[in-house]
């Protein structure tokens, strides 16, 4: 609170009232502090998996493998979306949050700092090695479920928060469409909170009870499905509010409109409605689901490939219509029109890129026979690096650098957006090495999640350490452009000129009608009901019913 | 003498022109839409290949 306050005074003026940015701001820091954190191990791991250095007695790969997910997977991202969502919803509905919203978001801060910090500490001490997937029957410290979840607690009273604004915004504009960006906020939320509240049951009823001794074993398969129901729409978390800085601000930053409201609007039911019924796709080396399930989901994950390309369609028909405005001609000319050497753009960009051959990947993931090729090798860490680490992260460092001097009444001055661009070359350059390595071995059949080995000097495992060297090598690179991302934002948050920045929200070039029924909750969040009890209904009535011998914990470290 | 019909008419051009945004190009988009299929085609292509030769 004290540092609140403090920030609080360092704000004079901004795009948005100073009590909503001091609220953002307070989670985008809280998101930044852990990411450099998780730097660190990300670098350290790389490091260790290339035979480079060793770790010190006191800490084991597992450990700093367990922070490093930890802190990027849930805590970088969470309070960073939570934050930025709050100010945009700010910014499109008035400039301000009211009393509800702001009381939503401080008391949502409150759970889930607490929530972060009793799971680092518990990791820190060694009680939590269970990997970000805290998997049974590997068993944390008690505290690690609690924590992780308050964590999950106060990001549904941000949620409310939204929703609050949103109903203020609605009774204040009957019959009126939500702004774009509200509208997609909302769609993310909803989709969120659905999305937990089985891993909420999960922790609460089969993980906490267990830890604690009070029950003597778990049924990990119900575990593991409950934990999926959440892990896939989990990366739809992350992804969506990068899809609403790519649909509504990047627009603005290049000088152009939204191409679409009705399909802006559509992509975003789209990936409410598939994104949740999907987890088994992750489970598809599992011998307790049967095949007949498995092949549900993986028909209804490769329906979002719709959205996605959707999505691809519009981002390069809003590239092309403003690049042609600006006098680019020919195929492919209009791209040199792009504000190249604008960082809020440029970031995003290269982030849009790495989505290309991230997509792909998810396909391949995604298709029943060939993800036995890929399945828990290092393969899907290369995945999820280039999806989540890169497209999604870069999105949210352009976002930041606009964003931050946007709350604190700065300026993103010429050196700041120069310094952003070399820090962004950086992060795609190791971000490149590393997953093309962690890719090839991938599909070598290199293990992730392993501490160094040579297997006994086994050929095959040798034939992966120059690449398991080249993946270090990208590691490094990246710690140095997280460095020098936290260097600029501390500059944004505190040392840069006082001035306006822009708070950038497109518009359509010419009033578009949506149609009303985008608008009509009920219909959306019955029909994901229904696609969920479709999906997950019998295959979870069957774990509970024909249930294997349940496990005691372990602690294999 | 404007007919009834006739302002229907006038109503729904001016309509149409408040919707419809000038005719726009997307010759680019078109190919970089296929670009990115052709991607995923090769991309999955290739590991379905290796699943076949290790299978
Ligand atoms: C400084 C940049 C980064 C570096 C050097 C880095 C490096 C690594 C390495 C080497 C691994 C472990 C491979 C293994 O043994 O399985 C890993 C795992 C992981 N990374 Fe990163 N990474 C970085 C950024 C990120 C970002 C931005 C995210 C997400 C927002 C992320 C999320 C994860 C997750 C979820 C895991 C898996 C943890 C687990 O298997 O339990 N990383 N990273
Ligand atoms: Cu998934």
């Amino acid at each position: 609170m004290v540092i609140a306050r403090k920030l609080d005074e360092a704000i004079p003026h901004t795009p948005i009232q100073r009590s909503a940015a001091t609220l953002s701001l307070a989670y985008v820091w809280v998101a930044y502090a852990a990411f450099g954190l998780a730097a660190l191990a990300g670098m350290l791991q790389g490091m260790v998996r290339g035979g480079i250095i060793e770790l010190p007695s006191w800490t084991n790969y597992y450990q700093i493998l367990t922070a490093h997910g930890v802190l990027m997977a849930l805590i970088f991202t969470t309070f960073f979306i939570v934050g930025f969502i709050f100010s945009g919803v700010a910014r499109t509905t008035g400039g301000s949050l009211h009393g509800a919203a702001l009381k939503f978001g401080w008391a949502g801060w409150i759970l889930m700092v607490t929530g972060t910090l009793m799971a680092v500490v518990t990791i820190v001490m060694n009680e939590a090695s269970v990997l970000y997937t805290f998997y049974a029957p590997l068993k944390a410290s008690p505290y690690f479920y609690i924590g992780s979840a308050l964590l999950v607690v106060g990001s549904w009273l941000a949620g409310f928060g939204v929703f609050a604004s949103y109903r203020k915004w609605k009774k204040e504009n009957p019959g009126k469409m939500s702004p774009l960006f509200v509208f997609m906020g909302v769609t993310t939320y909803v989709m969120w909170i659905i999305a937990t509240l089985p891993v909420a049951v999960e922790v609460l009823f089969q993980l906490i009870p267990w830890s604690l001794g009070l029950v003597p074993t778990i049924n990990i398969m119900l575990s593991r499905t409950l934990f999926w129901f959440f892990g896939h729409p989990l990366v739809y978390f992350w992804l969506m509010p990068a899809y609403m800085a790519w649909y509504v601000c990047i627009p603005r930053i290049i000088g152009g409109h939204v191409f679409s409201d009705s399909l802006s609007r559509l992509a975003f039911i789209c990936l409410l409605l598939f994104s949740i019924p999907v987890g088994f796709h992750h489970q598809l080396m599992e011998p307790g689901i049967s095949a007949g399930w498995k092949m549900i989901h993986v028909v209804l994950t490769l329906i979002v490939v719709i959205p996605s390309l959707m999505t691809a369609f519009s981002m390069f028909a809003v590239f092309e219509t403003t690049g042609r405005k600006k006098g680019g001609s020919g195929l492919f000319g209009w791209l040199k029109k792009l504000p190249w050497t604008d960082v809020r753009f440029f970031a995003p960009f290269v982030g849009m890129l790495f989505f290309i051959p991230g997509g792909a990947g998810g396909i391949i993931n995604a298709s029943n026979q060939i993800n036995a090729v890929i399945h828990n090798t290092i393969w899907v860490t290369g995945h999820f690096h280039i999806t989540v680490g890169a497209a999604v992260a870069l999105t949210f460092f352009g976002v930041s650098f606009w964003l931050i001097p946007a709350l604190t009444g700065r300026k993103l001055t010429k050196i700041a957006n120069r310094m952003g661009m070399v820090q962004t070359v950086f992060w795609a350059v190791g971000m490149f090495l590393m997953s093309l390595a962690m890719h090839t071995m991938g599909l070598q059949g290199a293990p992730r999640r392993t501490d160094y080995t040579t297997y006994m000097d086994h050929p095959t495992a040798l034939g992966w350490m120059d690449y398991q060297r080249v993946m270090a090598f990208g590691g490094g690179l990246l710690f140095v452009s997280a460095v020098l991302l936290i260097l600029i934002l501390l500059y944004l948050t505190f040392y840069a000129p006082k001035g306006n920045t822009e708070y950038p929200i497109a518009e359509t070039e010419t009033k578009q009608e949506v149609p009303r029924i985008l608008e009509r909750w009920p219909v959306w969040v019955g029909l994901v009901a229904f696609l969920i009890i479709l999906a997950y209904g019998y295959p979870i009535m069957e774990q509970i019913q024909h249930q294997a011998p349940g496990s005691p914990p372990f602690r294999t470290w | 003498m404007e007919t009834q019909i006739d302002k229907l008419e006038q109503n729904k051009k001016s309509k149409e022109k408040k919707t419809q945004p000038e005719k726009e190009e997307l010759k680019g988009t078109f190919a970089a839409v296929l670009i990115v299929g052709g991607i995923i085609l090769v991309g999955w292509l290739g590991v379905f290949g290796l699943f076949l030769e290790r299978a």
